[in-house]
């Protein structure tokens, strides 16, 4: 605060010195600035005039107009200066009020921590004292030591868990897929990369980190992780059953005072409530299907109804049922394909989307 | 420590501003009234004061120090060093004190080239600058301050807008506030000039320099964000008539006014009051536009999310500001006579037309973008007013008085004569008539519309150019003295006709982009793979290539794109769809290809099963619609040397 104060108050003096200085200069008289501005005027007319560029009359003109202007300029009157310690006074207002202010909107004790500071005490603290850092934080001096360690698979690993951690699930995806590209036949390193992909991705687990929990499993059948996730990817499918017999597996694997096995239970009571949920909508859906298939075995030249009856059977994950419209469609609409192509389009956007 | 100098010194440049401000009020009493003076020293000083504080924030944004919340807010580590330096003035706050910086260093700048001004009306300028730097430099350091710490500071940023990280909109910025807040300057002037009752010729030369200035940088400011609205946005438009847009073009509308009818008030000591009036208007303007663009009023691209309760703050500066300015003026203006008299045919009267048509369209923009706030805070209705209500208001308004622009630059002062200028212009108004038919036999495809917009468009548009060679050709005298003869002449005119020249020619310019570029530009979309192509008019483009690259800040999907016409390779677009994992935002790059006057411009969009979407549009003469604008600032420039007279500085040379 101390150092902030004399800064502050130097700060002042500077650019109130500054003001002062200005003032300090001698200024020239009115006069003799309104005669030099007329001087400069008329010899602009004059170059003008001989260019060709003014009539010589509006010129005649202006030179008596700036003639009257110089005319009408006075001496400045004589002002008495003001007494300076009133300015003196003034300075110091301003400066303690200054003052003032940074402590009343501002925190004149708190420091700056530009990155790079704070990154190299991060760097210190990780090395003597890790545990008192937060993740995020020993991510980042983890990163410092890409140079060092860059080629070893559990360097990149241990990163990738920490940005987990701290909740930088692209970095963290970054980190596993060096350790699948260092030790590709370490399962670890493809499970943990479905599963940032996953948290990346808010919980959707996308084609890539699918791929990913697959070579997982394809190297270690007990991964725990791509198991979890992998039955949690079952689930999002409508294959319930699968995904039932997954968690039992992870449930069996791990040790009864594991706090996970709470989590697993809660995934098997969501699931055997979303799996109670699709048999109902399955089944008002299956009503309406066919209803609508009867309706279009009638009518067939419905491009709406297709639409509709096509996105039905890809929210059922019916592939048969789709293929079946599919060749219905092209059979139906083999000299109108733009009708057809329409049709396969509009089921493609969610309801309510037109 | 630095943050918190930063602090410190906007509220120093806070106090001196009330300060500088004070002392010319104080001086009103009679024993204080040499303390006039002291305000041309404190603008100094609150000048460095705002530059000390905006650099702490600058340093803030370059080291990464997010425990500066506005950093930690609009920056980010992984930011290349460009797009952190523009993250100064990426948000409302930062932007303020960009605002006050501009606005305390144009105070700055009246103490050191104002030196040829009488005194007194040069400490008035300086009391109503401090005014103004007070009240904007008080709402920033009280509500918006930009060095507010939260403790304890967060590890990393939140980054920046990935759409405001581009060299475009890192300029952008600057600009327009140089050219807002050079308007403070000519209001200053204006309240200073009607407090002392005294409103002449020499006035406008004092006062045309800064609308000039800030008339350049806004003209700049507006084009570039124009531009990179064109490639940024994806959509291919320039221009949308978004109300953050009009905010900035109602103070450009108004100062080009102001330039015009400035001419008239020097050269004929005629139009004071409305001068004046155009001067307060320009920055009536501007603050209004920072209040539509702060107060969260409008939700825009452009437009910052601020609460209502700023904006409300703001919409008091705005009052209390120009409130108290036309308020002056209605008390004043009566007094102002005007001592020059014209013939109802002269320069004058053609650049009085002129300027009311400019103020007609000014009045259509304004109303275009405040009733449909008014009609929403009113009744709760949105309604909105797009580009038809503006063809038919601005348009025809603007139009009328292009056809008017050649007639003012031709006709003489006092008293015209009508039918010598129409028979001096008579070959251009020929030209200009065949080039319409031409443009629109040619470019119209049989379309009604079109053919009547292009024909309008090319009519005005040559009009307007040929009408500004025709001033060329007069004062030079060409093909009636030999060419060296002429040569001379163009030499020696005046900086300020190659300006004038210069900036309608760039008008001409800009008319016929806009016209042909909407009026025949093309467009087409597919779903492309690999290998696929689509047609745009004569042009076939290939996606021979999907690339993934990686760059500072983000991962991207770059599309190859070979674009051929009738078989010969023409170029190679690389549109880009982004990803930035700072701030989990995809954006799209837009590829464009530069033709002389024409672009092809490409837009990767959104892969799906049957491909990658890819969008490319052929935009004719698309080049003219930002080469007008950069001609007009460049003749502003041009105009505004050879005021350097008035300036003053001739005579610190001659000192020297």
């Amino acid at each position: 605060m101390l150092l902030f104060s004399l800064t502050a108050a130097l700060v002042c003096a500077a650019l109130l010195g500054l003001a002062v200085a200005w003032l300090r200069r001698t200024p020239d008289s009115a006069l003799d600035q309104a005669r030099q501005r007329y001087e400069a005027f008329v010899a602009d007319l004059d170059r003008r005039v001989a260019a060709g560029h003014t009539d010589a009359a509006l010129a005649r003109e202006e030179k008596t107009e700036a003639a009257r202007a110089l005319l009408r300029v006075e001496e400045a009157e004589a002002v008495a200066p003001v007494d300076p310690r009133i300015g003196f006074a003034g300075a110091v207002v301003i400066a303690v009020a200054a003052l003032g202010l940074s402590v009343f909107v501002g925190k004149p004790d708190l420091p700056d921590q530009p990155y790079a500071a704070r990154v190299k005490a991060w760097v210190e603290t990780l090395n003597t004292a890790p545990e008192t850092l937060e993740a995020k934080p020993a991510a980042v001096a983890l990163q410092q030591l890409s140079g060092k360690y860059g080629d070893k698979p559990a360097y990149w690993l241990q990163l990738g868990q920490t940005l987990v951690v701290a909740g930088d699930y692209y970095e963290a995806a970054q980190a596993f897929k060096r350790v699948t590209q260092l030790a590709p036949e370490a399962a670890v390193g493809w499970s943990n990369l479905g599963e940032a992909l996953t948290l990346l991705n808010k919980g959707q687990s996308n084609g890539e980190a699918r791929a990913a929990f697959a070579e997982a499993l394809t190297r270690d059948g007990d991964d725990l992780t791509a198991l979890y996730y992998s039955a949690r990817i079952l689930t999002t499918d409508g294959r319930y059953e699968e995904a039932r017999r997954l968690y039992g597996v992870v449930q069996s694997r791990l040790a009864a005072d594991d706090g996970r096995q709470q989590t697993v239970a809660a995934e098997i009571a969501a699931l055997d409530q979303s799996a109670q949920t699709a048999a109902t909508v399955q089944a008002q859906i299956g009503g309406m299907v066919a209803g609508l298939e009867a309706r279009l075995a009638k009518n067939p030249e419905d491009p709406d109804g297709w639409a509709r009856l096509l996105r039905s059977y890809r929210v059922l994950k019916n592939v048969e049922g789709e293929k079946r419209v599919l060749a219905t469609l092209d059979r139906l609409y083999a000299d109108r394909p733009a009708i057809a192509r329409d049709i396969v389009q509009r089921a493609d956007r969610p309801v309510g989307a037109q | 420590m630095i943050a918190e100098l930063g602090t410190f010194c906007l509220g120093l440049a806070f106090l001196l501003s009330l300060a500088q401000a004070l002392s010319v009020a104080g001086a009103a009493w009679r024993p204080l009234r040499g303390m006039a003076r002291w305000s041309e020293g404190l603008s100094l000083a609150a000048a460095m004061a705002s530059v000390l504080a905006f650099a702490a924030l600058l340093h803030a944004f370059v080291t990464s120090d997010f425990s500066v919340s506005n950093v930690a807010r609009h920056s980010h580590t992984l930011k290349p060093l460009l797009y952190k330096i523009s993250g100064t003035w990426g948000s409302h706050e930062g932007s303020m004190l960009l605002w006050c910086m501009v606005l305390l260093s144009y105070g700055a700048l009246v103490t050191l080239f104002g030196r040829g001004l009488p005194s007194g009306l040069r400490h008035k300028v300086l009391g109503v600058q401090g005014l103004l730097g007070a009240l904007f430099s008080g709402f920033t350091l009280f509500s918006s301050n930009p060095l507010a710490r939260p403790d304890p500071a967060p590890y990393e940023g939140q980054s920046l807008n990935p759409m405001l990280q581009d060299p475009a909109l890192a300029l952008h910025p600057p600009l327009l506030y140089l050219g807002y807040v050079g308007f403070s300057v000519v209001f200053a002037f204006a309240v200073a000039a009607l407090i002392e009752g005294r409103i002449g010729r020499e006035w406008a030369r004092w006062v045309r320099p800064w609308t000039l200035v800030a008339w350049v940088f806004l003209t700049l400011g507006i084009a570039l964000g124009s531009f990179w609205a064109y490639y940024e946005l994806g959509w291919g438009g320039w221009w949308f008539w978004d109300p953050v847009e009009n905010a900035s073009f109602m103070p450009w509308l108004a100062a080009t006014a102001l330039l015009h009818s400035a001419i008239v008030l020097e050269k004929r000591d005629a139009l004071k009051s409305w001068t004046v009036f155009l001067a307060l208007l320009a920055f009536t303007f501007s603050m209004l536009g920072a209040f539509l663009v702060r107060s969260g009023v409008l939700t825009s691209v452009h437009a910052f999310a601020v609460d209502p309760q700023r904006g409300i703050l703001l919409l008091a500066i705005l009052f209390v500001t120009a409130g108290a300015g036309f308020a002056l003026y209605v008390f004043r203006a009566s007094a102002l006579s005007s001592g020059g008299v014209f013939a109802p045919v002269s320069r004058e009267s053609t650049l009085v037309l002129n300027n009311l048509l400019v103020f007609v369209a000014l009045s259509t923009v304004c109303l275009g973008t405040l009733y449909p706030l008014l009609m929403e805070a009113l009744t709760g209705k949105t309604i909105s007013v797009g580009t038809p209500y503006y063809n038919l208001s601005f348009v025809p308004a603007m139009s009328v008085a292009m056809l008017i622009l050649p007639l003012a630059s031709l006709m003489a002062w006092k008293r015209g004569d009508l039918k010598a200028v129409g028979q001096r212009l008579a070959l251009a108004a020929g030209i200009s008539l065949l080039l319409a038919v031409l443009g629109a036999v040619l470019m119209g495809s049989g379309e009604a519309k079109k053919v009547l917009s292009l024909g309008v468009g090319f009519l005005l548009g040559g009009w307007v150019i040929l009408g500004s060679w025709q001033v060329l050709q007069e004062r030079t005298h060409l093909l009636k003295v030999p060419f060296s003869e002429s040569l001379r002449r163009f030499r020696a005119l005046p900086l300020a006709t190659h300006g004038m020249v210069l900036a309608h020619v760039g008008l001409g310019l800009f008319v016929l982009g806009a016209v042909v570029e909407t009026q025949t530009k093309l467009s087409a979309v597919d779903h492309l793979r690999v290998g696929g192509a689509l047609r745009v008019g004569a042009y076939e483009v290939r996606l021979s290539d999907i690339k993934s690259v990686v760059g500072p800040n983000y991962e991207a999907e770059r599309g190859v794109l070979e674009v051929r016409r009738g078989g010969k390779p023409i170029c190679q677009a690389l549109p880009e769809r982004r990803f930035y994992p700072a701030s989990a935002t995809v954006t799209t790059e837009v590829a464009l290809c530069f033709q002389p006057l024409n672009d092809l411009y490409f837009v990767l969009g959104e892969p799906s099963a049957e491909g990658w979407q890819v969008r490319a549009l052929y935009n004719p003469w698309a080049r003219l619609i930002f080469f007008g604008p950069l001609l007009m600032a460049i003749g502003g420039v041009l105009s505004l040397c050879d005021r350097r007279l008035r300036l003053g500085l001739v005579h610190r040379g001659k000192k020297g």
